[in-house]
């Protein structure tokens, strides 16, 4: 029995060769028009006799005859991508992914089969397929078909685009390798090794990993789903090459066009080598330490998810405050920033509307004949940077510790969550607790104001003044228009919600309760305080003016109205 | 807890702005009448459901600084761009600050997590575990603290560093976890 890699190799020469005998017949110039892959798709249907496929574009339909001038099938695929490529779907692209690779899109075959998974929550064969292949590339058999979409469901797929596009998109490799690096070693901060035969790959929902031949060592990329596909990018003009049906994890290679270096990657027995990481999704020896970092980048981000963004932006600061300094230095403005008074306010300015989360790591006298002043340079404050260290340095903030700021500040409360908890099941009311604050959530972030705090059913958000000096006033009122006019979005569509019985469920079936909420505004100082040690936990609490007025608001309004 | 007050106060589907929102926004946009009328200390109602009593316009606050001003779709992939490029020590220190503010069994979960690629956890597969059903049992406390009017803030913002201190070290003995620490104007809530 051969195993695996052994198949991977021989499928790759295969596709070699096929090609090889392709260019030698003349068959490599277009007789249909179109693109390259277009063409490789023409001659992969010519090959296959038994079958031919209808492709769906973006906004038309057009039947592909193979070379035996049948048409069997010309069938929908619009019902998978409905049903898969959701905006909101964590397991799917958002669809600017797909807006960027028309040519992809173009090649995607079209296919029926059941968008619906078993009582399982398995998804069955689609039926009309009868072991036939299914993809352009001649890839994906039907018998495949159910237990990939089942991986899909469990998140071991990277996407369907995985399945359908064979991978192949369109993109600049050299914005990618500038941004992330790809491509490119370094050793002692310079860049070492051959660029060009690069492999990208894509493993599972939201991560890509990306492996490069350089040194004869291969070394991971992590990044994100669209540099995977810009990944793919890299290796234009060569083969995509699929081993995750081999594998316990989804992943598509493309090789580079550099035939040395195939040839060695067919011979070398590294290679045989590299191919069996493969399978198993990671590779060994100098990647250890860029998988580390690459796990503590998704952790921090995952944390980011449970903390105000405040808190977040305080410990990134010294960061943002580093690569500051670093450009100021490059445009000649070093010796202008070390000199006297003028540095805070240069720099400040230079932070932008960020500005005021330096009140978080810098001392800030918030007021100063009513404008914020910021001390950049004044070692007081122990969360300060080392801004000339060579690395950062996340120093424990003093606690407690509080910045004091101006901002205005949104209450959203919600009522009817007690009866409907006594009405609904957990699921059901987890599933209503879920999209109802998802659109709350939403529309705050999308007003650019920062959710300090879930109390119950209530919400905290803040819009902070952003920017100083002369822009405070400006800032001031953009905050303030920002947290009235995302409260006023709130009310107009989280008011009078319904819940139905049977949420998510074709028939809703009754009305069971109904959703409501209100809000108050405020604006004035704020303190925000940690609290906490540096072991167990931590707290970010809000104190000041708009709390009280956020809730006396209404009771004086009441007053007033009645 | 005058929040708490504020639900039982207002109307369901209305915004109340305070006096300062109000004039603030008298000096940057149209009032309706019905706000204009209103006395200065009082505070008014800006919005009813599909009507609102001021002309609305989002600013747009670019900064390259504040994750929020990204828009919720960018938002996480920024935070992992923020940290491509910083050394490993930095990343483990930041981690380790950030995991403070969460609730210990996300924390927990994430912290004894493997970093081995094959053993990461997909954010659905998170999500999954945190909303796992729970039967727990909760301590809803209210604490009430006497802050000498004379001492300054610093003095107050010890004792609620000494109230949750305490508390997380009570629970620890007996194997509990602070779910939220919640101070306003009506007082602490450790729960």
């Amino acid at each position: 029995m051969r195993s695996r890699n052994s198949k991977n190799i021989e499928l790759y020469e295969n596709n070699r060769l096929r090609r090889n005998s392709l260019k030698s017949k003349g068959k490599e110039s277009s007789d249909v028009g179109g693109s390259s892959s277009f063409q490789r798709l023409r001659r992969r249907l010519s090959t296959q006799s038994q079958s031919s496929y209808s492709f769906d574009g973006e906004a038309r339909r057009s039947t592909i005859r193979s070379s035996n001038g049948r048409d069997d099938r010309n069938v929908d695929i619009n019902s998978f991508r409905d049903s898969r490529c959701v905006p909101n779907n964590p397991l799917s692209l958002s669809n600017q992914n797909f807006a960027g690779r028309k040519s992809s899109m173009d090649m995607r075959p079209s296919y029926n089969f059941d968008t619906t998974p078993n009582e399982n929550g398995n998804y069955a064969p689609p039926p009309s397929m009868n072991g036939n292949q299914l993809t352009t590339h001649g890839r994906l058999e039907s018998r495949d078909l159910s237990e990939k979409l089942n991986k899909i469901d469990q998140g071991k797929y990277f996407s369907e685009q995985t399945l359908l596009s064979g991978g192949r998109t369109t993109g600049k490799l050299s914005k990618f390798r500038e941004r992330f690096n790809f491509g490119r070693r370094k050793r002692n901060g310079k860049a070492i090794g051959n660029t060009r035969n690069s492999v990208g790959g894509m493993t599972d929902e939201g991560y890509t990993e990306g492996y490069r031949k350089s040194n004869k060592k291969f070394v991971p990329y992590f990044g994100t789903i669209d540099d995977a596909m810009q990944a793919s990018v890299s290796t234009r003009g060569g083969n995509m090459f699929d081993v995750s049906r081999h594998s316990s994890r989804s992943m598509k290679f493309a090789f580079g066009h550099n035939s040395k270096i195939k040839k060695k990657n067919v011979k070398n027995k590294k290679k045989k080598k590299w191919f069996s990481r493969l399978n198993y999704g990671y590779a060994t020896g100098s990647s250890a330490k860029e998988n580390e970092e690459a796990f503590l980048a998704d952790s921090i981000s995952w944390f980011g998810r449970h903390v105000p963004d405040c808190v977040l932006t305080s410990f990134f600061q010294p960061v943002n405050m580093i690569s500051e300094k670093m450009r100021l230095s490059a445009a000649g403005a070093e010796e202008e920033l070390m000199g006297g008074n003028g540095t805070s306010e240069m720099v400040a300015t230079n932070l932008g509307a960020g500005g005021d989360r330096l009140s978080e790591s810098l001392d800030i006298d918030v007021e100063c004949n009513g404008l914020q002043r910021v001390s950049m340079l004044s070692t007081n404050s122990d969360y300060a940077p080392n801004i000339h260290s060579k690395f950062v340095d996340f120093k424990a903030l003093p606690i407690p510790h509080s910045k004091k700021y101006f901002g205005a500040l949104l209450f959203v409360d919600i009522s009817g969550f007690t009866k409907l908890s006594t009405l609904l099941d957990v699921e059901t009311l987890s599933k209503v607790i879920n999209s109802y604050f998802q659109v709350i959530v939403n529309t705050i972030t999308d007003c650019r104001g920062d959710i300090l705090k879930f109390a119950g059913d209530a919400v905290f958000a803040e819009w902070t003044s952003s920017g100083l000096s002369d822009d405070f006033e400006k800032c001031m009122e953009d905050a303030v228009m920002n947290a009235c006019c995302c409260a006023a979005t709130i009310v107009e569509t989280c008011s009078d919600y319904p819940v139905f019985k049977n949420i998510g469920i074709g028939d809703q079936g009754e009305q069971v309760a109904t959703l409501n909420v209100h809000c108050g505004v405020g604006f004035g100082k704020l303190i925000g305080v940690h609290v906490g040690d540096d072991e167990k936990r931590r707290e970010y609490l809000i104190l000041g003016d708009p709390i009280n007025q956020v809730s006396e608001n209404t009771v004086y309004f009441c007053r007033y109205r009645h | 807890m005058k929040v708490a007050r504020a639900e039982s106060a207002a109307d369901h589907g209305e915004v109340v702005a305070s006096p300062e929102v109000i004039s603030i926004l008298e000096g940057i946009c149209r009032l309706d009448k019905s706000l204009q009328d209103i006395d200065v200390d009082e505070p008014g109602l800006i919005a009813s459901r599909k009507i609102s009593h001021f002309s609305k316009r989002l600013e747009r606050q670019a900064s390259d600084l504040s994750f929020s001003t990204v828009g919720s779709e960018r938002y996480f992939e920024r935070i992992q761009e923020r940290c491509e490029g910083l050394p490993l020590e930095s990343l483990k220190k930041l981690r380790n600050l950030l995991s403070l503010y969460v609730h210990p069994v996300t924390r927990n979960d994430e912290m004894h997590a493997s970093h081995h690629p094959t053993s990461r956890r997909t954010t659905e597969e998170r999500h999954r575990a945190e909303a796992e059903l729970r039967t727990v049992y909760v301590i809803f406390v209210n604490v009430e603290v006497e802050v000498d009017p004379d001492s300054n803030e610093k003095g107050a913002f010890d004792k609620l560093n000494d109230v949750l201190n305490l508390t997380t070290s009570v629970l620890d003995e007996h194997k509990g976890h602070l779910r939220q620490f919640i101070v306003d104007d009506k007082g602490m809530y450790p729960l």
